[in-house]
């Protein structure tokens, strides 16, 4: 009797206490990260299999779900959103326009014990990645994506109007496209629709060589600006009739019907070259540094470019969650796994990565063009540091594409979005 | 014989004022079915010339990608449910507006009617917080709960127009005779309302089928997500896959079209004008 | 009809999920969107300003020229769309062959979502390779062959409102389910009369739907102030901020962080909403049952 009782009693105590044991173990740590990297993103199917690579590695205690978010706009709405009225996600991308209501939210983690801790870091960012980026002695971002926007032109359209090569001042440049136009073509792609995107582009290139990369200290006062606005009013004459207005798809669509001889964007644009444009468009495609501009203080074969998305994580109050997390991160920095990014995507990271030798021609010229490059200054979207100067901009640029406003109150409008 | 030309010019003149307007209302759809059968290099390079090959590819490219089949089922369990409440609320609240006076009536119709007046697009903010609050972030109940309360302004003022327009005679006798309340609703007002119903219902559907920016917002799962997920799938920030969006568009219109034709015939048509009668 | 004393309680059911829910989902909104209209809030912090958010818009030469925008939507929507949607309802009242299918169709492009309109008609306008450049070309128009309809200062509003003119589908449907439920009877007395098909549209259907029509127009003018997806996807307000709308507007500032001032730019929309709709429904009043 007594021993058919204890008999009861310790199997009951075992699979209580082995139950108790696997629920503990399956403790799982899920980490939530609302990625814009997903659907047609070119980077969207190497990001799978990391992820998925990752859970296989830590299955069991760590998962990282992927929320997909197909809309930049509300993507940004959401994150405010969720920084006025809760927290932030486990991890996620900031783009340049959100990071500062980030870094003062107080919500993100604070990434720099760990950085200070792990030599990983050190390893796979280059010297002074992180100094600038800091907020007093916290760290809230790691700096991730990056690009360059030289100019990418056609060959094949330039040698027709006589050039062999491109332009390095924009006196010639200007000439050339009379040429351009006198042979039937457009010179350049243009648009005001949207956030103005290729124009404001070049409008970066023209600010930077007029006022050298210092440009930005004196924000809209500098002089410069006006000089970059007689540029752009000056190039507006030489581009298609549907600029105004035009978006990206339109604006990038006139190059790759080769309609349009000189053209830029960054590098995940170079895979359409070959997927939607015309027959032999690539292996027509050349890629230069912007023009100079006469009596600017900029040099010769500087780039423009800037910061495209950044690491961030909200902050964790679990400390199993909060190492959890750093080891996504540390993944997704390794140089191998950049490299792989890279090499399908077209994208350019800041982390150091050991790229295969058969990258696209262009992304190595891009690459090659920024190492060489005396400078590498951010874009007037990420630079000006007003959300309100870059939202007026395509408004200030159609204005003065289309004479209603001078140079002069074209940067007015700038300064009064404010 | 004056008035058989008479007759004749205002019959040639209809019928061409109803093809051109048919004409100009068809033209999105048949351009948006011609534009999802192209490639994206053909699409830039001329939006309306014929494709050389028709990509019937883009179809199960984008059913398969996107995953369109369960997005839809979302938006069909989501946007019936929705609308189901919508219109039991909004005409229950009708009801008792145009057929009853009592104290504050008159506030209660213009409030609700002034929420005709907001922008949603505004309240992104409020309405995220709330949800979360109420912890169904995240879940098809939050967004029916969202989409019943945003149609309740339009629903509400339409069925109360509709509502005080029917003639009273039938409902007299029949609260004269003892019909008590709910029966009134019931057996008398939402018959004879049901042209009004029908179409509140129609827009109401419509409108949740295509909303977008809270469906996005409210919701983070793929399980949840709606149709209108799985058409901003093929943009991006840089650029937009068009045909494989376009054909995305087309596959998630035949739905709420099918639903109209539904609505519109079984209820509208079935009644024919003289069973209305004083 | 007056309650039964035992029935108010079932008054209170009847309109207690509506009250829930428009306090839920609109009071309380409204009240932070008026609250924080007086604050300089941008996401994290807020600060109590009075009333500068309000005297700053007004100062703003684009704000009011969003407002201007959207009367000329409204004014258009009332006095062009409304009225061609009663002529088409009381067209296919008829009944004539074939008017079934011909509301349904008229009825797609509601459906349709806005987007793809919007895609479509940018590409009907396109400069370069847009259809309406190439027909006007065509039919002798030689000066529109690469003209930039909406991004040209002189033509960008009329063609963004212009297109949307002929979508009648919304309203016409609402009128002409009303007609469905008009007596034969008139109808039977007027062919006794020898009346012709236009006078009983005119003399008869047409006064018999006026509450409806006038409910459209209600309708209309509050949706035109509403105005949003075609804007914003069509021109986003350009060219030099010349076609902006309320609603844009307020997207834009909300989308630069500046919460305080685009909460401030949804009350002011609000007040115009209502002192429309107040304005609206008393012109109206006579002609409607009450």
């Amino acid at each position: 009797m007594i021993r058919s009782i204890i008999k009861l009693f310790s199997v009951a105590f075992i699979s209580i206490s082995l139950t108790v044991i696997s629920t503990v173990a399956s403790a799982e740590i899920t980490i939530n990260w609302p990625s814009i990297w997903v659907g047609k993103d070119s980077k969207a199917t190497v990001i799978r299999e990391l992820v998925d690579e990752f859970n296989a590695a830590n299955s069991g205690d760590i998962t990282v779900v992927i929320e997909e978010q197909t809309d930049y706009d509300i993507y940004g709405n959401k994150l405010v959103a969720q920084i006025a009225t809760g927290s932030l996600p486990d991890v996620f991308t900031v783009g340049a326009d959100l990071l500062d209501i980030m870094n003062k939210s107080g919500k993100a983690m604070d990434l720099a014990p760990h950085i200070a801790s792990d030599s990983h870091w050190n390893n796979v960012y280059p010297e002074g990645a992180f100094e600038s980026k800091m907020m007093g002695d916290k760290l809230f971002y790691l700096p991730y994506e990056l690009f360059v926007t030289p100019v990418t032109y056609n060959k094949k359209l330039l040698k027709a109007a006589g050039y062999d090569e491109f332009p390095d001042n924009y006196d010639d440049f200007f000439k050339m496209c009379e040429a351009v136009t006198a042979t039937g073509k457009v010179c350049t792609s243009q648009m005001t629709g949207k956030n103005g995107w290729t124009s404001m582009l070049w409008f970066s290139q023209v600010l930077v060589s007029a006022g050298g990369p210092d440009v930005y200290k004196n924000g809209l006062d500098d002089p410069a600006f006006v000089k970059a606005f007689e540029v752009m009013e000056k190039m507006y004459k030489y581009t298609t009739s549907d600029a105004i207005g035009a978006d990206a798809g339109v604006s990038g669509g006139h190059f790759l019907n080769e309609r349009t001889a000189v053209f830029m964007n960054g590098p995940w644009f170079i895979a359409r070259y070959t997927s939607d444009g015309i027959e032999g468009l690539h292996a027509n495609i050349g890629v230069a540094p912007a023009p100079m501009l006469k009596g600017g203080k900029g040099a010769p074969g500087g780039y423009v470019g800037g910061a495209q998305s950044s690491l961030a994580a909200g902050k964790q109050s679990d400390p199993a969650k909060e190492k959890a997390v750093v080891k996504f991160l540390k993944w997704l920095t390794t140089p191998e796994n950049v490299a792989r990014l890279s090499y399908s995507s077209g994208a350019m990271f800041i982390v150091k990565a050991d790229l295969p030798n058969d990258m696209d021609r262009l992304f190595t010229e891009m690459n090659n063009g920024k190492g060489n490059a005396p400078y590498v200054v951010e874009i007037y979207q990420n630079a000006i540091g007003s959300l309100a100067a870059v939202k007026e901009f395509p408004q200030a640029m159609s204005a003065l594409a289309l004479g209603e406003v001078t140079p002069e109150e074209a940067v007015q409008m700038l300064i009064d979005a404010e | 014989m004056q008035r058989d030309l008479s007759t004749n010019f205002y019959s040639i003149i209809k019928w061409i004022i109803i093809i051109s307007f048919v004409f100009y209302a068809i033209f999105p759809f048949l351009w948006l079915v011609l534009a999802s059968l192209k490639t994206n290099a053909e699409l830039l390079d001329d939006p309306f010339k014929l494709p050389k090959v028709f990509q019937f590819k883009n179809y199960t490219d984008a059913i398969e990608a996107a995953g369109l089949g369960r997005l839809i089922i979302n938006s069909l369990v989501i946007s019936t449910s929705a609308t189901f409440l919508n219109i039991l609320f909004s005409s229950m609240v009708a009801f008792a507006i145009a057929r009853h006076t009592f104290w504050g009536r008159n506030v209660l119709f213009l409030t609700i009617s002034a929420g005709i007046l907001v922008p949603l697009n505004a309240l992104i903010i409020p309405y995220f917080a709330i949800i979360n609050y109420l912890n169904l972030y995240d879940t098809r109940t939050g967004l029916i709960l969202v989409y019943c309360a945003i149609g309740l302004p339009v629903s509400t003022f339409i069925l109360t127009e509709f509502f005080k327009s029917i003639p009273k005679e039938i409902e007299e006798a029949a609260y004269l005779d003892g019909c008590n309340f709910v029966s009134r609703y019931f057996r008398i007002m939402l018959p004879l309302a049901l042209p009004g119903l029908a179409t509140a219902g129609t827009f109401q559907f419509i409108l949740c089928w295509n909303e977008f920016i809270y469906a996005m917002l409210l919701t983070s799962s793929t399980d949840i997500r709606t149709i209108q997920f799985g058409i901003s799938y093929f943009t991006n920030q840089f650029f937009s896959d068009y045909v494989g969006m376009f054909a995305a568009v087309v596959v998630s219109i035949l739905p709420s079209i099918t639903v109209f034709i539904l609505f519109q015939e079984k209820v509208i048509s079935g009644l024919t004008a003289g069973s209305v009668k004083g | 009809m007056e309650l039964k004393k035992n029935e108010v309680i079932w008054l209170i059911i009847f309109i207690a999920p509506t009250i829930a829910l428009f306090f839920l989902f609109f009071l309380l909104p409204i009240l932070f969107l008026f609250v924080t209209s007086f604050t300089n809030w941008n996401g994290i912090s807020a600060e109590f300003v009075g009333f500068e958010n309000y005297v700053k818009l007004f100062s703003k030469k684009t704000f009011i020229r969003s407002i201007t925008n959207n009367l000329y939507w409204c004014i258009t929507a009332a006095f062009i769309t409304v009225p061609l949607a009663l002529i088409i309802a009381l067209l296919l009242s008829h009944k004539s062959r074939g008017w079934k299918v011909f509301r349904t169709i008229l009825f797609i492009p509601q459906v349709v979502s806005s987007a793809a309109i919007a895609l479509m008609w940018l590409a009907l306008f396109n400069a370069e390779y847009g259809l309406v450049n190439s027909l006007l070309d065509t039919m002798g128009f030689s000066e529109y062959k690469n003209h930039n309809w909406l991004g040209a200062i002189r033509t960008a509003n009329v063609a963004l409102i212009g297109f949307s003119l002929c979508y009648v589908g919304y309203f016409m449907v609402i009128m002409l389910a009303k007609t469905t439920g008009i007596s034969q009877e008139y109808y039977d007395a007027a062919n006794i009369d020898g009346a012709s098909q236009f006078q009983k549209d005119v003399y008869i259907t047409a006064p018999l739907i006026k509450s409806t029509f006038f409910l459209c127009i209600i309708l209309a003018v509050i949706f035109n102030l509403r105005q949003f997806e075609y804007v914003f996807l069509m021109t986003a307000g350009g060219p030099a901020n010349k076609t902006s709308v309320l609603v844009v507007y307020i997207w834009n500032e909300l989308s630069v962080q500046r919460l305080g001032r685009g909460n401030a730019a949804g009350v002011i929309m609000i007040a115009i909403g209502a002192f429309l709709l107040i304005v609206l429904r008393k012109l109206f009043k006579s002609e409607t049952y009450n």
